[in-house]
């Protein structure tokens, strides 16, 4: 059986003090009105700042090229058959120059996860989730990339975690455009005691 | 018997049972690489190594047969140390290629690595490596030779099975490879049964390469629209479209053989000359219209011939189901109230009347209705009248079986070489008109030597045999050995069926079974059909009856204005009745030429109606086979366009006469079972992967036929025709890469006749006769007879049948050297 200790005895029959001299929230209050003064934590996203995530960020899909510019993939349907969520199609051919490539290949990105077991599966690292996540559309359709959409897509960040400064676009697409790679890390700003 | 315990079960088995097929039969799997059910053993990967009890050696299960008391063990740890070793040794020059490889999914290699191979490689040496790029064998075949395992299950079953013998082992050890002479391009017969076996993606399909993994496929088993062999094959789609076909492992008369038209030739369904929507002739062309228009037009017409039997007709194809040609035999007999039906527009040639009851009372005297492979597990062996590595290559795979394993005699009556023919212990060309009169001489023979047994069972038989017999080796050898063999088994091709004489030969064929039956012999005979349900046709009673006309028939009595209605189904008579100018004047005259078909044939050009009809692989039903196999043949596609399946639109043509008839096969069957006797036994739900044999129905036995011997005279060329391996009917003709493997039809002529010619292989010539003449490139074949020609049929291209006649055949022609 638990028994209190002298001290947590002591605590609990001097409580009333506190609570008469609100101490607590004399204490909470401090803290806000120290943040008054401090830097924002809030990050301006997507007017003026963008988080741009870390190497191992799961983002939109992206397809890895040869110098040559041809795809990695060689179409072994691995990423397909692993999917859980079965939103990738794969149909092989072969190329010109005699390589077995995807004639199609589909994600289906309103149905993925994001578990990122494709790019585990892949044998010749081709396929991959990269920083990419400013990619909602109005039209379900929209989410289904093909190959050449996935051979632009931006790759993965070489140092990642850092909010930049940013210019919103709001064209066809809507996205934070980052300005400069100078950044900060946003949790260096949240204080601790 | 031995009585062996294998980890720790114990099981009586045959002498001389290899330890590998005990094993299984208690259900304890060995895994194996070299071995191939039905090939010779060769015993070189060593992956089936089992552990005999005081043997200090491990075995090969595969090539081990049991002794009595043997005690086995398949999962020891020497045993399951061995099997690692090996996979290791195997994995240490093999390529990692899985990704790109089209066996990944479904190879061996990769499984068995999977279930007990190791987990590691300890190799750092160098793969031994051929060539860095795959290369092309032949135009099914492409060859990646760093990833074979020297299993040679490809060389054998190529040697053994195939008989084309045209693959080998080049270099040693390490080193072997299997491929063709010098790697260079084969010539061989695009089987791709080399491609089956091979465990590993070292040989590969070329029109499949790069296009799926075998988890992508949707697989239908279906039964193959060519020949009737009647082989099972099971189609591989993609997103609704067709990628392979594969055969599958001891499954139906083929046991994972199949021919390259079975294979590879089934393209054909999405050749792009379908018929598309209802036709109808207006003003002399072929008008599109929609379903309504042609029913209510066909409608008008076809009303006032109901119950006109004399003056309809019908012709369906042989590649139909049992229920669509039953249900138009109904259409015919009962509304039309017509007899006129037949199922082959190529033969009977001549003699109609009598054909088809010469050949029916053959098939209740001899035929048997059962396994070919147990058919063939006879003593004596008779093929007359194919050239059955062409016609029916499946059933040559059984037949080469056949001879490899048991002491089976092989005697070859054709008129065309074949490559059986070396494995032969009798062999004799004839020229068509004259196998009666061999036939007859052997009949004689045999009929000699049994004299008291004939009196026993016929009484007094008088003289079955009018005529001069002759006496040659193949007679004299053949007869003796019928005397001294206590099962014999006849295969009757089409080119007897083709001859003039068929109906003579029918009765010397017939005779000779009851003879040997009555000297207490078993004797039975199956048909070499060239058409997957001609055996069904002639079962459902697709052929004239009661003094109805045959197709020939109705062909003069349209020339002369008879018939009012002629309803085609599924054939292309233009293309390939053996008289082109018959064929063409008297469809001309009749009266409503109603053409049902997939395709845009010639004979469709004619017709007056045109109505879009469905390929197989669109349709679900039954074929009956050469060897009275009920199988299933399921749907895999649906009809493009407005086209329908061919039950649905005979039973709506019945309807718009106010008929109403059954369109669920199933229901139809149902019928069939009731009414047609073999069938009695046979259930459409039980028809599973092997399907099931029709029973014999007893004949009546009338006695011997007396048979007068005639004989056809032929003086100069004359020409023979037949299937080609890689074309048989019209429907070959629209597969693509068949097309491809034939660029021409040819000539072939026999190597005497060569040289009098004066022409060599490759040399053009001109066919002639009547006036009608055509160019072809020669092939020179050893072994034809003199005199005579062999064209190849069912080349669009070509109408050879303008050079035929009715009631004749072999066809004389004069050839000449071009130029
Ligand atoms: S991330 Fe996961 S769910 Fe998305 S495509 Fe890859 S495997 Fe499929
Ligand atoms: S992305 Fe990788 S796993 Fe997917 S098909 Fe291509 S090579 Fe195979
Ligand atoms: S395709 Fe057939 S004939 Fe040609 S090599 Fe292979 S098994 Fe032999
Ligand atoms: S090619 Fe295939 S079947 Fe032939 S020996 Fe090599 S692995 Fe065996
Ligand atoms: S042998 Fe006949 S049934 Fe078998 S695959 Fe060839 S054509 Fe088809
Ligand atoms: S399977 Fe027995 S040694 Fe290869």
């Amino acid at each position: 059986m638990y028994r209190e200790n002298w001290l947590e005895r002591l605590e609990k029959r001097y409580r009333w003090i506190g609570f008469t001299l609100l101490l607590d929230l004399i204490d909470g209050l401090s803290l806000t009105l120290s943040y008054l003064f401090s830097k924002t934590i809030t990050m301006q996203y997507p007017d003026r700042e963008k988080w741009i995530p870390y190497p191992r960020f799961r983002g939109h899909h992206f397809l890895r090229k040869f110098e040559n510019g041809d795809t990695k993939c060689v179409a072994c349907e691995l990423c397909a058959r692993i999917c859980p969520c079965q939103c990738i199609k794969v149909v092989p051919y072969e190329d010109e120059k005699g390589n077995r490539r995807p004639l199609i290949y589909d994600v289906n990105t309103a149905r993925c996860l994001f578990c990122g077991l494709c790019e585990d599966a892949c044998p010749v690292e081709a396929i991959a989730l990269g920083q990419h996540y400013e990619f909602s559309a109005y039209d379900s359709k929209k989410l289904l990339v093909g190959k050449d959409v996935l051979m632009k897509m931006p790759g993965k960040t070489e140092e990642g975690g850092k909010v930049v400064r940013a210019r919103l676009v709001a064209g066809e697409k809507v996205f934070a455009e980052p300005q400069g790679k100078e950044g900060y890390h946003w949790w260096n700003r949240i204080r601790r005691r | 018997m031995a009585t062996v315990t294998i980890d720790g079960k114990t099981i009586t088995v045959e002498d001389g049972t290899l330890i590998l097929d005990a094993a299984r039969s208690l259900g304890i799997e060995i895994p194996t690489f070299c071995y191939q059910a039905k090939l010779s053993r060769l015993a070189s990967c060593r992956l089936c190594l089992v552990e005999i009890e005081g043997q200090k050696k491990l075995q090969p299960s595969c090539a081990t047969p049991v002794l009595d008391g043997m005690v086995i063990h398949t999962q020891s740890p020497a045993v399951v140390t061995a099997r690692r070793a090996m996979l290791e040794f195997l994995l240490a020059n093999h390529p990692l290629d899985c990704p790109v490889c089209d066996k990944g999914g479904e190879c061996e290699l990769q499984d068995k690595v999977f279930a007990f191979g190791p987990r590691e490689g300890r190799f750092t040496e160098w793969k031994r490596t051929f060539h860095s790029k795959d290369y092309v064998l032949s135009p099914v075949i492409i060859k990646n030779a760093n990833r074979c395992v020297q299993c040679q299950r490809c060389v054998r079953i190529c040697e053994e099975i195939v008989g084309a013998s045209a693959l080998g082992s080049i270099g040693r050890g390490v080193k072997t490879e299997e491929t063709s002479f010098m790697r260079a391009w084969l010539n061989c017969d695009h089987c791709g049964n080399c491609i089956e076996v091979c465990p590993v993606g070292s040989l590969m399909s070329l029109p499949y390469r790069y296009k799926a993994r075998p988890w992508d496929l949707k697989e239908v088993d279906t039964v193959c629209p060519y020949c009737g062999t009647g082989c099972t094959l099971t189609v591989g789609l993609r997103d609704g479209q067709l990628l392979r076909v594969r055969s599958r492992r001891q499954t139906g008369v083929n046991e994972e053989t199949l021919c390259v038209k079975g294979r590879f030739g089934l393209d054909f369904v999405v050749h792009e000359d379908r018929i598309k929507r209802p036709m109808i002739r207006k003003n002399d062309v072929l008008v599109p219209v929609s379903w309504r228009e042609v029913s209510n037009y066909l409608k008008e017409r076809l009303l006032p011939l109901k119950g006109k039997g004399d003056s309809v007709g019908g012709l369906l194809s042989a590649q139909m189901t049992n229920e669509e040609i039953y249900t138009f035999q109904k259409l015919f007999r009962e509304v039309f109230g017509s007899n006129n039906i037949d199922s082959s527009s190529r033969w009977p040639v001549a003699s109609e009347g009598d054909f088809y009851p010469a050949l029916l009372d053959l098939i209740s005297t001899g035929i048997y209705r059962g396994n070919l492979r147990e058919f063939l597990s006879a003593d004596t062996l008779l093929v007359a009248g194919s050239n059955l590595t062409d016609e029916n290559p499946v059933t040559e795979y059984a037949v080469r079986y056949t001879l490899s394993v048991l002491p089976l005699h092989l005697f070859i009556l054709s008129s065309r070489p074949s490559r059986l023919d070396k494995a032969a212990k009798g062999v004799k060309r004839y020229i068509p008109g004259r196998e009666v009169r061999i036939l007859a001489s052997v009949l004689k023979e045999v009929m000699k030597a049994h004299e008291e047994d004939l009196k026993r069972t016929f009484g007094d038989v008088g003289e079955v045999i009018q005529g001069e017999v002759i006496e040659d080796d193949f007679v004299r050898a053949l007869s003796s050995r019928l005397l001294g063999s206590r099962r014999i088994s006849i295969l009757v091709g089409t080119d007897l069926l083709r001859s003039p004489l068929a109906v003579d030969a029918f009765r010397v064929i017939s005779n000779l079974i009851k003879v040997l039956r009555a000297a207490g012999k078993e004797c039975g005979l199956q048909f070499l059909f060239d058409r997957s349900n001609q055996m069904g046709a002639i079962d459902m009673g697709a052929f004239p009856r009661d003094g109805g006309m045959g197709f020939g028939s109705l062909l003069e009595a349209s020339r002369d204005g008879r018939i009012s209605f002629l309803y085609v189904l599924g054939e292309d008579p233009v293309l390939n009745y053996p008289d082109g100018r018959l064929v063409r004047e008297a469809l001309s005259q009749v009266g409503l030429l109603l053409v049902q078909d997939a395709f845009m044939t010639e004979t469709a050009r004619m017709a007056h109606v045109v109505l879009p009809g469905a390929t197989f692989a669109e349709k679900d039903g039954t074929f009956t086979s050469n060897e009275g196999r009920v199988q299933r043949v399921r749907a895999f596609y649906n009809p493009p366009f407005e086209a329908r399946r061919d039950l649905e639109i005979i039973s709506h043509i019945a309807s718009l006469l106010g008929v109403d008839l059954e369109t669920d096969p199933s229901s139809i069957f149902a019928e069939i079972k009731d009414l047609i006797s073999p069938y009695r036994g046979v259930d459409y739900e039980g028809l599973g992967d092997n399907g099931l044999f029709t029973g014999h129905e007893k004949g009546v036995d009338k006695g011997l036929h007396p048979v007068a011997i005639r004989d056809v005279a032929l003086e100069g060329w004359g020409f023979i025709t037949g299937n080609h391996l890689y074309h048989s009917g019209y429907l070959s003709q629209r597969s693509r890469l068949l097309g491809s493997l034939i660029d021409a039809p040819f000539l072939e002529i026999g190597k005497e006749g060569a040289d009098s010619l004066g022409v060599r292989e490759g040399d053009s010539v001109k066919v002639r006769r009547n006036g009608q003449s055509i160019e072809l490139k020669v092939r020179v074949k050893e072994g034809l007879p003199e005199g005579l020609l062999f064209i190849p049929e069912n080349f669009g291209s070509l109408s050879i049948n303008n050079l035929m006649e009715k009631g004749v055949y072999p066809f004389p022609v004069e050839v000449r050297k071009n130029g």
